[in-house]
């Protein structure tokens, strides 16, 4: 391929700043003292600037309580979803356990079923055991994601089994075997799947909905939302800077573990 | 006599030889059944019991208080002759009819403008995809400002000296939705076609060029055929996707101005936490699973036929 054309750059910087540019607009509205939308894009003068809004979302709404909740879920959810995901993982890729191709194909099945259609059982399941305005009633549903498993499943395949075999030999307990020798030659797949899982159940909306009314108990998500249908006026400013705010977890761990997001990415479309 | 004994000999080891089947079993895959079991509980729990549970429930009327009564195929019967639903329905068919074929074409563009940039394509590429990793919710609540009567875009437009748009009113709902979906989409389905095009190797394209190929031949003959599996998983995705389209709905209109905006899913919500009617709401959950499936088998038949 020769040298790229300049038209192509020009095309190219116009739609990242038309990607960033409503970003840049709700950090400018969150910086304005009095909530107004009447203002332009670019502020007039760096005086008009305040953390008000800021001050007030932390101090006089439920966010850091919310922000707090979002964590606690999404790092339970996490753990959890790579904990089991790679315990069964394990067990179909090795198929040592009879019928376990069964298994399979119920964790292929669940795939195709996306868990919004199961919202009203899941609802009427857990308010009959009481985890509604539970915390643990959001971990629970979140973390049996099957993209886990299958993710976990395919890569541990390609690791030959002979490893285990020399550690056995080796005097190594089997328990041994699986957590010193397998898994972690499977840590490539354990950090996408730690990566994307977060993301998930972080961005996660309709589950924390429904399962939980309790103010201080909901997630960022949904208490954003709440913040967006305030019934009189929507306070702009606040909104603005709580949608930012409750975006930065995410944002983070991207920048931070760019690859293993957009690996992840690969895998998601490999997948079906 | 001999039958007797050995009658009697069976009577006393099979016991033992079941049990030490047993025991040989158990100590053969207790391994694999204590790793496997976690997981497995999780997903009957979350995935295989609410499956079933939901076709079961779609049966009865259940007002959350209370018990649920069984009332046979009523729930279905009801559902096509509600208005409410088949224009939720209508709708979600609308959101799906825009977003697919958009996204579809606008992501493989900017694949084919990243795949010709030769020098910062990864910059780019991460600034193309920061509206997927921002909260669906804040960038919801962001455009819920973008698009106000008096908001940015329309001041854009007024400097412009164009007139101002409407964008949350009746008609232009839905079309105001999907522009949010498309810009916050295309950055993501693009990479799914940039990894396609930098799989092509560069000799068969230099190859046709060689023999007199222009870019548009290039196009229709070489980099188009190859990307077609592609082009027909962004496609299957977003199907999937426009039919799970629930949070943006939620946040910017609740399904207004009017009802014009709601989703099948926004309806699901509706009618199991506002109304409260859970046998309404599985019956719907089951009716937009199966038109979900049937669409993507239609989708892959499709692709096989061709």
């Amino acid at each position: 391929m020769s040298r790229s054309k300049p038209a192509l750059y020009i095309i190219a910087l116009i739609w990242a700043i038309m990607v960033v540019l409503p970003y840049l607009w709700a950090l400018r509205i969150s910086l304005i003292p009095t909530y107004t939308t009447f203002v332009s894009f670019f502020p007039e003068s760096i005086s008009e600037l305040s953390f008000v809004n800021y001050q007030y979302l932390l101090f006089k709404t439920q966010f850091p309580r919310w922000m707090l909740n979002s964590v606690v879920v999404s790092i339970g959810a996490t753990l959890l979803n790579v904990v089991i995901s790679s315990m069964l993982g394990y067990v179909l890729a090795r198929k040592r356990l009879p019928k376990s191709n069964i298994i399979f194909g119920l964790v292929l099945a669940s795939l195709m079923v996306p868990q919004h259609i199961l919202i009203i059982a899941l609802y009427l399941g857990l308010s009959k055991v009481r985890l509604t305005n539970n915390l643990l009633g959001v971990i629970l549903p979140l973390s049996a994601n099957p993209f886990g498993i299958f993710l976990m499943r395919q890569y541990i395949t390609l690791i030959p089994s002979e490893y285990e075999e020399a550690a056995l030999v080796d005097g190594c307990s089997r328990i041994g075997a699986v957590f010193r020798v397998v898994l972690p030659q499977a840590l490539p797949a354990i950090g996408v799947l730690t990566v994307t899982m977060f993301m998930e159940t972080w961005n996660n909306f309709i589950v924390p909905l429904v399962i939980i009314t309790k103010d201080s108990l909901k997630t960022v998500t949904v208490g954003v939302a709440d913040l967006a249908f305030q019934t009189l006026n929507v306070n702009w400013g606040v909104l603005m800077a709580g949608s930012l705010l409750g975006a930065m977890p995410t944002v983070l761990v991207f920048v931070l573990f760019n690859q293993y997001f957009l690996r992840g990415l690969q895998l998601h479309g490999g997948m079906k | 006599m001999t039958i007797k004994r050995s009658g009697a000999l069976f009577l006393k080891t099979a016991p033992r030889v079941v049990m030490r089947k047993f025991s040989n079993a158990f100590r053969k895959y207790y391994l694999d059944l204590t790793l496997a079991l976690p997981g497995l509980l999780l997903l009957t729990t979350f995935f295989v019991a609410p499956a079933i549970a939901i076709f079961i429930v779609s049966f009865t009327k259940w007002p959350i208080i209370g018990r649920p009564t069984f009332i046979g195929l009523q729930n279905y019967y009801r559902l096509f002759r509600d208005e409410f639903f088949i224009n939720a329905l209508k709708n979600t068919f609308y959101y799906t009819s825009i977003l697919v074929p958009s996204i579809t074409i606008l992501s493989f563009m900017l694949a084919l403008l990243l795949r010709n940039l030769t020098r910062g394509r990864e910059f780019f590429k991460a600034i193309y995809i920061f509206p997927m990793v921002v909260t669906l919710t804040s960038t919801a609540a962001i455009w819920k400002g973008m698009l106000l009567p008096f908001g940015p875009l329309n001041q854009i437009l007024i400097k412009c000296g164009l007139s101002p748009i409407e964008f949350l009113s009746v008609e232009l709902v839905i079309p105001s939705l999907c522009l949010v979906l498309i810009w916050r989409d295309i950055g993501y389905y693009a990479l799914y076609f940039l990894a396609g095009l930098e799989s092509i190797s560069p000799e068969i394209l230099e190859a046709a060029t060689v023999d007199g190929a222009g870019p548009l031949h290039r196009f229709c003959y070489i980099i188009f055929p190859l990307m077609r599996p592609i082009v027909i998983l962004v496609s299957i995705l977003t199907t999937i996707g426009s039919f799970m389209i629930f949070t943006l709905v939620y946040v910017i209109t609740g399904g207004g101005p009017a009802y014009a905006s709601q989703a099948l899913l926004n309806y699901i919500y509706d009618v199991g936490w506002k109304e409260f009617r859970m046998g309404y709401a599985a019956a719907t959950a089951v009716v937009y699973f199966a038109t979900l499936f049937v669409l993507t088998m239609i989708q892959r038949l499709v692709i096989k036929y061709e």
